[in-house]
């Protein structure tokens, strides 16, 4: 029913908690899963006594290899589990992304998991989801994170 | 299969507020390892025989006995439980509990449905269905 | 399937010589709660965690003050390791380990060969086998799915979707209608006491009236009727809990995102919203 399926996880593992409802659905639907982490984008260099120590593409180089690697990780155990799963990193505004990816990949539902108020501010806030819930134009899969481990 | 199928039902738990040699007690009491830790009729925190035997005493202690219980009688069990635990719903599937169980190394996990405590899975629970659900598998006797 | 297939051989191991402030750096860096004891690639004896905090000094300060670490880091393995210790062979029945481990608390299973450590069987490996049994005994999917019904076209688009879930997972299914609690309207306190609580079940009735008007054919679906009265929040929050609900749909609505928003923070189980042909997605961010 869901044949695609895009997963936005920010790298936490509360917000890894969403891929286990994603594994039932998709195992049930026969879906292939798409996993998408949104960073930020890094605007500045990193500065130590007045000189660049580690520049802007070296920052995002790692950031996307962090990402990169934790997605493989649960994009693995997905495939063992007989689910075709595909990883992605980007960078930018996490709904615009989030949307974007979800259009350019014809995915049938996004899934995602939201905090509550209390949060470190990592991208995927309240109002991350609220904006997915209200734009996206297909349907979406919302687990609370704080609390529902695993559901 | 549920997590609501092979749960332990009656869940013996302990007050925030008793403590550590009332916590062992319970322990024994009740021949469990993990005690659900609560408050006000809320689930605050989980305790384990781990968490007692980190507070307690090595045997080169300088104090006597009388001095470690007494001052163990001290401690109430909120201080050394492990607050804020991961807990499952009567709903979520046996399997996704065995990985959070294996995927974060715990012991335990309190089951919750409407924020309160209607049960509690374990390793050792969830060692035992495995045992039943390999039994007649080709290969299985020993 | 027996323990040899799963045990893990690579394993970091200590000699029963070596400190307990050793055995708790090796520890530490492997991220491991035991440590297989080994000498001359004989098994010896399993230091586990719980071996080392029984020997080692109170994490409490009132009562590490009186303990003395330096001495306690120099003891040896030797001497608090567990040495009376169940073992497996290789080709010990995964079923077996599984029985074992469970009756004994500990989490991994030494595996020997004529007293020769092989390896271990751990309770990491076996959940993760137990998973994938489960995985494979039972088609995977939702057991029960709960669809809040209001008689309105998006609903109706909310049960569509959940229908079309429930016949591909083999769900059970339970449609919900919540009521407005009648004591919340004014004109309540003018219904004498004996007359309300007919009212309160003709409202019901009412409901399951419409819920019925609603259902799809059944064809081998097993769908439930409720009718509550409750804040319409915690109306769906609360029979999710007690049907132990693995996901309630709802249709995606402008009018209604605060309800919506509300029962996704509160529900005990993963919310599918899904679009409602009759009204589009809201551009406004």
């Amino acid at each position: 029913m869901y044949g695609r399926i895009l997963v936005a996880l920010d790298g936490s593992p509360p917000g890894e908690r969403i891929v286990p409802w994603v594994r039932l659905l998709a195992r049930g639907s026969g879906s292939v899963v798409r996993l998408l982490t949104v960073c930020r984008p890094v605007r500045e260099p990193i500065m130590a006594r007045g000189r660049a120590v580690a520049y802007v593409d070296q920052l995002e180089d790692r950031a996307r290899g962090h990402a990169l690697a934790y997605l493989q990780g649960l994009a693995a155990r997905l495939q063992e589990d007989g689910i075709p799963a595909a990883v992605e990193v980007r960078f930018g505004d996490p709904v615009e992304t989030i949307l974007t990816v979800a259009r350019d990949s014809a995915v049938d539902l996004i899934a995602m998991g939201t905090r509550g108020t209390r949060g470190l501010g990592r991208v995927l806030s309240p109002s991350v989801t609220r904006a997915i819930l209200t734009r996206a134009p297909l349907p979406v899969l919302v687990a609370r994170l704080r609390g529902q481990r695993a559901a | 299969m549920l997590v609501r199928d092979c749960m332990v039902r009656s869940v013996a738990t302990i007050e925030a507020d008793v403590a550590l040699g009332g916590a062992a007690a319970a322990m024994a009491r009740h021949g469990v390892r993990h005690l659900p830790v609560v408050h006000r009729g809320r689930v605050v925190g989980l305790v384990s025989d781990r968490e007692l035997l980190a507070a307690r005493p090595s045997p080169a202690t300088s104090l006597t006995i009388g001095e470690i219980r007494a001052r163990l009688n001290q401690i109430p069990v909120a201080e050394v439980m492990v607050r804020d635990p991961t807990w499952v719903v009567p709903a979520t599937p046996l399997a996704e509990a065995a990985r959070l169980m294996r995927d974060h190394a715990l012991e335990a996990l309190p089951v919750l449905r409407d924020g309160q405590l209607v049960g509690l899975l374990t390793e050792a629970t969830a060692l035992g269905v495995l045992a039943t659900l390999l039994e007649g598998e080709p290969g299985s006797a020993s | 399937m027996q323990v040899k297939t799963l045990m893990k051989t690579s394993l970091v191991t200590i000699d029963p010589t070596a400190t307990l402030a050793q055995a708790r750096e090796l520890m530490a860096a492997e991220g491991v709660r035991e440590l297989p004891v080994v000498r001359d690639a004989r098994l010896v004896g399993m230091l586990t965690d719980r071996d080392m905090r029984a020997a080692a000094a109170s994490t409490l300060p009132p009562l590490a003050r009186y303990e003395h670490p330096p001495l306690l880091d120099r003891m040896a393995v030797a001497e608090v390791m567990t040495q009376d210790i169940v073992t497996a062979g290789p080709d010990t029945p995964v079923r077996e380990a599984a029985c074992l481990l469970s009756g004994l608390g500990g989490s991994s299973l030494p595996v020997v060969d004529d007293g020769l450590f092989l390896g271990l069987v751990s309770t990491r490996e076996l959940l993760g086998v137990l998973a994938g049994v489960l995985d494979h005994r039972r088609p995977a999917g939702f057991s029960h799915i709960l669809i809040p019904i209001d008689g309105s076209p998006a609903g109706a688009d909310a049960l569509a979707a959940g229908v079309a879930l429930a016949r591909q997972h083999g769900s059970e299914m339970t449609m919900l209608h919540v009521l407005v609690p009648f004591g919340r309207y004014a004109v309540a306190e003018l219904v004498p006491a004996a007359l309300l609580t007919e009212l309160v079940a003709a409202r019901k009735a009412g409901a399951c009236r419409l819920l019925r008007k609603e259902m799809p054919p059944l064809e081998g679906l097993r769908i439930g009727l409720e009718a509550v009265e409750d804040d319409p929040v915690q109306g769906i929050v609360r029979v999710a809990a007690r049907i132990d609900a693995q996901l309630i749909v709802m249709a995606r609505r402008s009018r209604a995102r605060s309800l919506v928003e509300a029962v996704v923070r509160a529900a005990p189980c993963p919310v599918l919203l899904v679009d409602s042909g009759k009204e589009p997605p809201d551009a406004r961010a």
